[in-house]
């Protein structure tokens, strides 16, 4: 992990393109004052200052402390540069084929170049054990006046902000660990040290690693160096020295190089013994032939580079070599030390003229990767040796970035550098040679060279042989011919590419038997042909890459639903060391978690290759995708965490023509709209389904291809709007961050914006506005991207290559539904290549990935159990972010502004008052502050402070056999969430598991949205839900728990997103985050809802209540009519609500009776809200809230039975909403204020809530002529359906519905009710009344179906005839099958 | 009467007409067993335009949309240059 570059292949990438890593200090890193803007900064600078703001800087990274074996909270109290060396080291023997193949762990070393400087823990542990007390002695200097109390709150706010003393962590400092742990959690028994020789560190760990290896004492050595913490002091240092750039620019070997600048990172590399890596099969990037160390001595001083020093290492390691530096074809390459100081540069340059010579006719290239990392000090040396061994081993010579015009004395060498890769040619193997020097006269120098005597690859036992690729590239499609001809049986799967790698006409082909080869060959006889290109059947062919253009740009593209959806994935899980992922497409929701998870399992394959995306593109909600691939999201969800949310009941009619023909042939079908402009020879339409199926009738009978999908969602047609807020509820809860590519949107054929708001709105118009695919791709095209890497194995990239055409582009499926994973990585792979792109064939090599699996991401050992837990980790989830920014001091609101009246002038004393009378005033007057601030003041305190933490005065929740215990007198704990386990994340995140269920709670039987017969056995028939409100109760206990001493005070921006059912029994995982330190609590409820609970003290003093409402129109409602009549579904333990009262201008009253469940009174305060929805609209009657703007609590709940009385402010804005802003009063003061409650109103009109109220007393369906009952689908919603859905089936038939598909649910719900409408006429005729619905089962398909009685019901044989009676509606007729009538 | 082989001769004369050089490239001998986008590496928005030119050629009786709507998606998949050829012949039968 460099800067720039969180694995190997995209160090190796880097390198190639020569990425320039350097960026400003990121802002957390950032003390503004350390690097305030210098004037001059060629002026010398305070020693707390630095002119330099520029560096190499490490991504954000995470660990997964449980695979490490680190207690979760304690992640952050471990040097990050432990915990960097730990992933490097795993990621290492990973690459190496897993732990097996370092042998005996015994005999395996662990030596890392690791510098003395300080972490930014061991700077938290200073401030808290030095600083602290030194700012108090001066504290007591500057005011001597202070007293020892207020030094002591001092003391104690400071301390506080440090976070909490964990004292058995303080090992987590000890510098050695950086290899200790690497050994430890590895398992490795060899010896495991540091060694620090400055910035030649991590070459002298590679000569010790050497001697180890020599000596026979080890087998296997992990070495390498790591410099991580950018701590201040550091800085400090080199802008005294004056050694930090003060242009911020490194540069490098260049005659205007002025200084360095400071990267970070870390570099391992595992070395064997040649021969045991050859009789091992090992892949060897590169032979270490001889390592040189040795120290200036006595030169002028200890910080100037000596020349002497440098070029006595460099003739050793030649000497070890046994090689003569000074031959023409000694070195390809040399990766200077060169830090960008002209003293360094010249004292390195002199050497290297002297050792290596110029003689005629060699040249060789040097570089330095310090121009794109910065100077990564103890790291630096590993990182040119990674560097030159991959260059050595890919063949690949490399570029250095600022180095146009070299320093003058390079004129005397042989060495010149490139400002672009090229191709490493010659005859011998290709030789490196790598420098670091060190502060004090430290110098190292390693010789590597090619492994020629590369023998095969260690044999597979399992795995069969995979196809093998041949890759070849000319300047002259003749030569092309003649490479085919010379290699027609060479190649393997992972066979570096053949001829000149840089050349222009390109050749690959997949598995090259007899018959590709022909295509092949033909292919080749058109080269000549103008824009002549190939790419089919396995062949790809090209005289112009196409990313060899300037500014040609891949793209990553991702699919939505598709009607087929059968990707081959279980290979590329298995190259991921996942398990194979099993794809349900059962329901539209397991569709699109299925299409998405295949998705990013694919992109990381393809990253897996080395190819990176220019931008990210999606086909419909494969833009959810394209979006968590870019990075958009702060985690990855399957389908961005939107599965299972509701969806429109709308059809989608896929057309085979383009947008106009389509739009035309529309016109007269007002409800059909356009939701996808795929590509000019395909369009979707969407649309009712009876519409649909006419419209599908026209188009084909005018010749135009039309088929209906097989899903149903409603997105990007305006039918989605009724379901909007849940959707953007979900997406303010997921968290967007900027991504580095781009990702493009069809919705406005343009890039998402920035703007957070904007792009908000945009997740919005994407559901509601067509889908415009077609302008996408030809906008990105008219951007430079050439080349689509398609995400999937469908149809998306038949639209990409209709809307192009002929104009010159790529398109490529990562996956297909014809063969095997990997298979067909490999072909994209191939044809990336020949477009001109680099991809790492070896990533697919089997015997690689099978190392993989061995060692995951966190370096622990896989063994059988463990082996789910890597699905988890291959997708970055579950990781803690480790903090790399430094502690600084800083005191809570508790201190704040203390001592500012002494900073001032003090006109309240008086000139002349004697010193000891000056001082008692003073103490009085800070007394006086105290007392005010105690009050105003939120303070962050661990330790709770019961006697000012006000309780529930009185607590009382029903036990589990359903009574209740009150406890009058004294306060006691809120009850704890039944069965509560409590897991504590680390400092800022708690989690608690709730166990749901009617046993547990057993209030939740009053919270039933059915009814059944009084009897009935079924819980699951009467659904019960946790109420809205009660979560938000829970939600505010959990918070005063996880932060004792505390009260919530305010929950606001609540989102209620899913039904929490209660039977069957489920867990609710509630994790509450609170990021900030005395912040507010973010709360996650599962799926159900979220919320943010500010804590604090003590309750805000009550408000004023809000006006007295005016006179009362019409009646009041009473409990009667309320809870018997069913206006309200809510059993006793939830009915509180004694009398509801509607007044002029939108006011409603209420007074409710308080009872124990939780949630309860603001429960009530939403049925009073129902009720006057009752009394003011005959439709829509149901209402349920989705969200509420926010709740103030100005005291503790109401005691039980009390009477409270609330007044809200209703509005009706539409039909489908309802509001209110509300008070609650106990006592007359303000309890709660309720600002913005939103309801969602379903469509559900009298005589459906008759029906819904007392289905036992109601029908659906009217009576017809001749015995038949109809029933009409009334509904335009899923939800508005699926109420009737719950009164009328059971769970065996709820079962059975989940397989119906979506095209013949409507037709089978209708039938279902309309047979139990007729059965229960045809009983009432026969004297057995009042049946529920559930009661009867109806089974069977077809216009015949049978029915019998449900727990208890006897129901003699009949049998049910059904008929359509209408486009959307159904007939039923019970008929005698057997027996007498 | 209509003579099927002529028919299936001018079905596959339209298909090389929409693959262009491609086949002979592949190598590849349009049969009756010869599969849309197996063998010829089609994709199903082509059906389109193969649509359009059959009508051009036969006439608007012979209308692949419709016919096509019977068939399962896999079905379309995997359609034979035979089966659209023996749909022809059977609409230009009716025709007649």
């Amino acid at each position: 992990m460099l800067p720039g570059a969180p694995d190997l292949d995209t160090y190796w990438h880097n390198l190639r393109t020569g990425f320039d890593a350097i960026t400003p200090i990121p802002e957390e890193r950032r003390d503004p004052l350390f690097h305030a803007e210098t004037a001059d900064p060629m002026a010398p600078v305070p020693a707390d200052r630095t002119y330099c703001h520029r560096g190499g800087f490490l991504a954000p990274f995470g660990v997964d402390a449980v695979a490490l074996g680190i207690m979760p909270n304690s992640v952050n109290t471990v040097e990050p540069d432990q915990l960097l060396t730990l992933r490097v080291a795993a990621a290492a023997v990973a690459d190496a084929g897993g732990l097996s193949a370092l042998g005996d762990s015994d005999r395996v070393g662990v030596i890392l170049g690791r510098g003395g400087y300080v972490g930014p823990r061991m700077v938290g542990l200073d401030l808290r054990v030095r600083a602290i007390r030194m700012f108090l002695r001066m504290q007591r200097e500057l005011s001597p006046g202070i007293t020892d109390a207020e030094l002591d709150r001092l003391r104690d706010a400071l301390q506080e902000s440090l976070g909490p003393m964990q004292p058995e962590s303080t090992i987590n400092l000890v510098p050695n660990l950086a290899a200790s742990r690497v050994a430890n959690r590895l398992d490795l028994r060899g010896p495991a040290y540091t060694v620090d020789a400055a910035c030649a560190s991590s070459l002298l760990a590679v000569d010790q690693a050497v001697n180890e290896l020599m000596s026979g004492r080890c087998d296997a050595v992990l070495a390498g160096g790591v410099y991580h913490g950018h701590d201040d002091s550091f800085w400090a240092v080199f802008s005294q020295l004056r050694a930090l750039s003060p242009t911020e620019c490194i540069r490098p070997l260049s005659a205007d190089a002025d200084g360095l600048l400071i990267g970070e990172g870390a570099g391992m590399v595992v070395l064997r013994r040649l021969a045991d890596a050859h009789r091992d099969g090992d892949r060897v990037y590169a032979v270490i032939r001889g390592v040189g160390s040795a120290s200036d001595g006595r030169t002028q001083s200890l910080f100037n580079p000596d020349a002497d020093g440098q070029r006595k290492a460099l003739r050793m390691a030649w000497a070890a070599a046994g090689l003569d530096p000074a031959a023409p074809d000694s070195v390809g390459m040399v990766e200077a030390h060169s830090t960008g100081t002209p003293v360094g540069d010249a004292a390195e340059l002199t050497a290297l003229a002297d050792v290596f010579g110029a003689p005629a006719g060699a040249s060789a290239v040097i570089g330095s990767v310090k121009s794109m990392i910065g100077h990564t000090m103890p790291a630096a040396g590993i990182a040119g040796l990674i560097k030159s061994s991959l260059a050595v081993y890919h063949g690949v010579l490399l570029p250095t970035l600022h180095c146009s015009e070299p320093n003058p004395l390079m004129a005397k060498t042989r060495f010149h550098p490139l400002d672009a890769a090229k191709p490493w040619d010659g005859v011998g193997p290709r030789r490196a040679a790598v420098n670091a020097f060190g502060f004090g006269g430290i110098n190292a120098h390693v010789v590597i060279e090619q492994d020629v005597s590369r023998p095969a690859r260690r044999a597979s036992t399992t795995i069969a042989e995979p196809e093998r690729v041949l890759r070849l590239a000319a300047d002259d499609p003749g030569e092309l011919d003649e490479l085919l001809d010379r290699h027609a049986g060479d190649g393997s799967a992972t066979a570096e590419p053949l001829g000149d790698p840089a050349g222009r006409y390109r050749l690959g082909i997949v598995g090259p038997d007899e018959k590709r080869r022909s295509v092949a060959r033909r292919v080749l006889a058109r080269a000549g042909q103008p824009g002549w290109t190939w790419s089919s059947g396995d062949v790809w062919f090209t005289g112009a890459p196409l990313l060899r253009e300037p500014g040609a740009k891949t793209a990553f593209v991702f699919p939505g639903l598709e009607a087929d959806f059968a990707p081959r994935m279980d290979e590329v899980a298995a190259l991921l060391g996942i398990e194979p992922p099993t794809f349900e497409t059962d329901s539209v929701g397991a569709h699109v978690a299925a299409v998405s998870v295949a998705g990013v399992l694919l992109h990381h394959a393809v990253l897996r290759l080395g190819v990176h995306a220019d931008g990210f593109a999606g086909h419909s909600i494969g833009e959810w995708s394209a979006s968590m691939a870019a990075g958009m999201y702060q985690d990855e969800r399957p389908g961005a965490g939107l599965v299972g949310l509701p969806m429109a009941e709308v059809d989608y009619l896929a057309l085979g023509c383009s947008v106009d023909e389509a739009m035309a042939g529309i016109a007269d079908e007002p409800d059909v709209v356009l939701s996808h402009d795929n590509a000019p020879r395909q369009t979707v339409v969407c649309g009712p389904g009876e519409a649909i199926e006419r419209l599908a009738a026209r188009f084909r009978e005018a010749g135009v291809f039309a088929r209906p999908l097989p899903f149903r969602t409603g997105f990007h047609t305006p039918m989605m709007a009724p379901y909007l807020d849940l959707y953007l509820a979900a997406f303010a809860e997921i968290g967007v961050r900027p991504t580095t590519a781009p990702i493009w949107s069809a919705t406005i054929a343009d890039r998402y914006p920035e703007d957070p708001l904007e792009l908000y709105r945009l997740s919005a118009d994407h559901l509601l506005k067509p889908v415009r695919f077609r302008e996408l791709v030809d906008r990105m095209y008219a951007e430079g991207y050439r080349v689509f890497v398609h995400m999937g194995a469908g149809q998306l990239g038949s639209f990409v290559a209709d809307t192009l055409a002929d104009r010159p582009h790529l398109v490529v499926p990562a996956a297909s539904s014809a063969r095997p994973g990997v298979a067909q990585l490999r072909r994209l792979a191939t044809a990336l290549w020949v477009e001109g792109a680099d991809p790492d064939l070896s990533a697919l090599d089997p015997v690689r990935s099978t190392g993989q699996s061995a060692v995951d991401s966190s370096g622990r050992r896989v063994r059988g159990r463990d082996k789910k837990d890597t699905g988890r980790k291959a997708s970055a989830m579950g990781e803690i972010e480790v903090r790399v920014t430094t502690s600084s001091l800083s005191v809570g609101e508790s201190v704040r502004g203390m001592l500012d009246r002494r900073s001032g002038p003090r006109p309240s004393l008086p000139a002349g008052i004697p010193g000891d009378i000056a001082a008692e005033l003073s103490a009085l007057i800070t007394e006086t502050d105290d007392a005010v601030r105690t009050v105003v003041a939120a303070v962050a305190q661990a330790r709770p402070r019961p006697e000012r933490a006000p309780r529930r005065a009185l607590a009382a929740r029903p036990t589990a056999a359903g009574q209740t215990q009150v406890s009058q007198d004294k306060p006691v704990e809120p009850a704890p969430p039944a069965r509560t386990v409590s897991v504590e994340e680390g400092g800022t995140v708690r989690t608690t598991r709730l166990r749901i269920s009617v046993d547990a709670m057993p209030y939740l039987r009053s919270h039933r949205f059915f009814r059944q017969r009084a009897d009935w056995p079924d819980e699951s028939d009467y659904r019960p839900v946790v109420p809205a409100t009660t979560l938000v109760e829970w939600a505010q206990r959990a918070a005063e728990q996880a932060w004792p001493g505390q009260v919530a005070v305010t929950v606001r921006d609540i989102r209620f997103t899913r039904w929490t059912l209660a039977e069957p029994a489920q867990d609710l995982e509630i994790r509450l985050e609170r990021p900030v330190l005395d912040g507010p609590v973010t709360v996650h409820m599962g799926e159900s809802a979220s919320m943010t609970v500010d804590l604090a003290d003590s309750y805000p003093p009550a408000p004023e209540p809000r006006r007295h409402p005016g006179p009362q129109v019409g009646p009041a409602l009473t409990p009667t009519e309320i809870y018997d009549e069913r206006q309200m579904f809510h059993g006793p333990q939830y009915q509180g609500l004694t009398e509801v009262t509607s007044h002029a201008e939108d006011k409603v009253c209420g007074r409710i009776e308080v009872l124990p469940a939780p949630g309860f009174v603001l429960d009530n305060v939403g049925q009073m809200l129902a009720c006057w929805l009752h009394v003011r609209s005959d439709e829509r009657r149901l209402a349920f809230p989705v969200r509420v703007d926010s709740i103030t609590f100005h005291g503790p709940p109401p005691p039980l039975g009390a009477a409270v009385d609330c007044v809200a402010d209703a509005r009706i804005p539409d039909e489908r909403a309802l509001e209110m802003d509300a008070d609650v009063l106990s006592g007359g003061r303000v309890w709660a204020r309720v600002t913005g409650w939103h309801d969602l109103r379903l469509d559900c009109d009298r005589a459906d809530h008759a029906v819904y109220a007392f289905p036992q007393d109601h029908k659906l369906s009217r009576p017809q002529a001749d015995g038949w009952w109809r029933v009409e689908d009334r509904w335009p919603t899923v939800a508005a359906r699926d109420l009737f859905v719950g009164v009328y089936l059971s769970e065996p038939e709820r079962a059975e519905l989940a397989a119906v598909p979506p095209r013949d649910l409507r037709a089978w719900l209708l039938g279902r009710f309309a047979a139990k409408d007729a059965v229960r006429a045809w009983l009432a005729a026969h004297g057995v009344e009042r049946v529920f619905p559930a009661e009867i089962l109806v089974t069977g398909d077809g216009d015949r179906l049978r029915v019998s009685g449900h727990h208890g019901l006897e129901v003699p044989a009949l049998r049910v005839a059904l008929a359509p009676a209408g486009p959307n509606a159904v007939s039923a007729r019970v008929e005698r099958t057997t027996g007498d009538d | 009467m209509i003579d099927t082989s002529t028919v299936f001769d001018d079905v596959v004369e339209l298909i090389c007409g929409l693959v262009g050089d491609d086949l002979d490239i592949l190598g590849v001998e349009v049969r009756r067993d010869t599969a849309f986008h197996e063998d010829l590496g089609l994709e199903s928005i082509d059906l389109v335009t193969l649509g359009g030119l059959l009508a051009e050629r036969f006439g608007p009786r012979v209308n692949l949309a419709a016919h096509l709507a019977e068939y399962d998606l896999d079905d379309v998949i995997g359609l034979t240059v035979g089966e659209i050829a023996e749909y022809v012949a059977d609409r230009l039968r009716e025709e007649d």
